[in-house]
């Protein structure tokens, strides 16, 4: 049986029954004349229904890429939990690398002309069935986001190495190289340098807590991506909770467009958690949030593993839950969506034709 | 980051009001319902909350706590509506069931009804901050103003109650 855990039904509770007073306190603040009235408050107000739509789809459609990215390459490898347990190391690597992918795919123009490229070989390995225009129009996006994080959670696991820096054009301690496949099986490699400094360590009891921060740059073909960050690692008993956050600059004297990646990874018993949450600010404004949460049980000699994905894009909001399947021997990946209240689900399913995957999104057309 | 927008706030910027609202709404209405016990209050604290932070935004001071200047606001919004409610609540069960231990309508039997009912003040603030809303223990330290110790002792304290009144 599953363990319950009272934090973690907490957190959630809180989630879905804090109550949202923000638009009453603003209306009073501005009758008052404590807050500006924003000039474009009643174009936000005017938009249309259809409009609105497409943009819970396109961002439903972004979600479920981003989704994918991570989820996918795990849930078709058999042995699915091995990539969730990874060390800090790794999980540098990791969120760098996704981070900073992920930034190139959103804000850089340059980043966007090498994607494009990248996108139509991404393309003919997806073909999607439904007959929705606007989810149709949307598969750009898809692929983007899906470019942006394939290549490090491809087939094979990502590895990390660390030697002393020895590049005088990047004065950071350590580098780190990246290794992975694509979904094409193309190895790719990509480096990081970066220095490491203890901010804080505290021991209270049967409790310890280290406190790091992270400065470096990432090296994603031939474009260098300036990154912070900062990592915890707390010990308690029989449990284990590390995090990490990373911010992502394409320009270090730009520190208003960005892409922040956290990770939170627990331990407790059996069970064990990762979460990563990306968050997309352009100017400042936070423009899209999307979470992924894999969550592995151990269960005697059988592990289970659930994913879920939230993601927050303006007034969009949504979430999935995913379920990996095997029929007549084709993996099959059932999702069920929940985008505004609207629920339904889709099914994405594996093939290799010439040697090549193809993952073909199957959407009911009611 | 919130010191920097609690600047930005004392000339009226609502796109940093909109971040310091997200950053904070959760703690804000955890410490409110920690006083005031009631979800419908703790949501009327929240709001005459931020009225007084943007109220008094000109007077807060940038080398201090912001977390724990907006919930300093917010607790005592809390305290007047509950000081508020005991004068002028009757002692007619007729009138307020609820004085005499009849369940109120607020209870959607969630782990955190358990937990406020249960829970002594400050045990349930810290469990809601910590859990609730991911501040580190040493930032509630910071917050409520109490070494890192006793946030810890009394969350655990928190999470063994929880743990006895769910029977595992």
């Amino acid at each position: 049986m599953k363990k319950f855990n009272i934090q973690k039904e907490i957190r959630q509770e809180a989630e879905n029954n804090t109550p949202d007073v923000l638009n009453r306190v603003k209306h009073t603040a501005q009758a008052q004349g404590l807050l500006k009235e924003k000039s474009t408050a009643n174009n936000v107000q005017t938009t249309s229904r259809k409009r609105l739509t497409v943009t819970g789809l396109f961002a439903a459609v972004a979600a479920v890429v981003l989704c994918l990215a991570i989820v996918l390459p795990i849930t078709l490898r058999p042995n699915l939990p091995s990539n969730i347990t990874m060390s800090a190391k790794d999980a540098y690597g990791l969120g760098a690398v996704s981070t900073a992918k992920l930034l190139g795919s959103n804000v850089s123009a340059k980043a966007m002309a090498r994607l494009s490229a990248t996108t139509k070989n991404t393309a003919k390995r997806t073909n999607v069935s439904a007959q929705n225009d606007e989810l149709k129009t949307s598969l750009e996006r898809f692929n983007e986001y899906f470019v942006a994080l394939d290549s490090f959670l491809g087939e094979e696991l990502i590895t990390t190495t660390t030697v002393k820096n020895t590049n005088e054009k990047y004065p950071y301690e350590t580098m780190m190289t990246v290794k992975g496949k694509d979904v094409n099986g193309t190895d790719v490699a990509y480096v990081m340098y970066y220095s490491e400094t203890v901010v804080k360590s505290e021991i209270d009891e049967d409790e310890q807590e280290t406190e790091y921060s992270l400065e470096g740059i990432m090296v994603i073909d031939g474009v260098d991506y300036y990154l912070e960050g900062e990592r915890t690692e707390e010990s308690e008993k029989d449990e284990q909770e590390n995090e990490l956050k990373i911010k992502a600059y394409l320009d270090k004297n730009n520190r208003e467009t960005y892409i922040q990646m956290e990770q939170e990874q627990s331990q407790e018993d059996n069970e064990r958690e990762l979460e990563y949450v990306y968050s997309v600010y352009q100017e400042g404004k936070l423009v899209e949030k999307t979470s992924v949460e894999f969550e592995t049980e151990r269960k005697g000699a059988n592990e289970e593993v659930e994913y879920e994905l939230e993601f927050l894009q303006g007034n969009a909001k949504g979430k999935y839950k995913l379920e990996r399947e095997i029929k007549n021997g084709t993996t099959q990946i059932k999702v069920k969506y929940d985008i505004d209240g609207k629920q339904g689900e889709f099914k994405i399913r594996e093939t290799v034709n010439n040697g090549e995957k193809d993952y073909e999104y199957i959407f009911d057309n009611k | 980051m919130l010191n920097k927008l609690m600047k930005q706030l004392v000339y009226g910027n609502t796109d940093a009001f909109d971040k310091i609202y997200a950053l904070t709404s959760k703690a804000v209405y955890y410490v409110a319902l920690s006083v005031v016990k009631e979800r419908s209050l703790a949501e009327d604290v929240m709001q005459s909350a931020y009225i007084k932070v943007l109220q008094n935004a000109h007077k807060y001071k940038p080398e201090t706590n912001a977390n724990a200047w907006i919930l300093t606001i917010a607790k005592n919004e809390a305290l007047n509506l509950k000081q508020y409610r005991k004068r002028e609540q009757t002692v007619d069960e007729r009138d307020n069931p609820a004085l005499f231990g009849t369940k109120t309508t607020d209870d959607y039997g969630l782990l955190i009804d358990i937990a406020r009912k249960t829970l002594q003040e400050d045990e349930f603030t810290i469990l809601m901050l910590i859990t609730a809303c991911g501040y580190k223990r040493r930032e509630v330290a910071a917050i409520l103003n109490k070494p890192v110790s006793t946030v810890t002792w009394k969350y655990n304290n928190a999470l063994s109650e929880m743990r006895r009144q769910l029977n595992f």
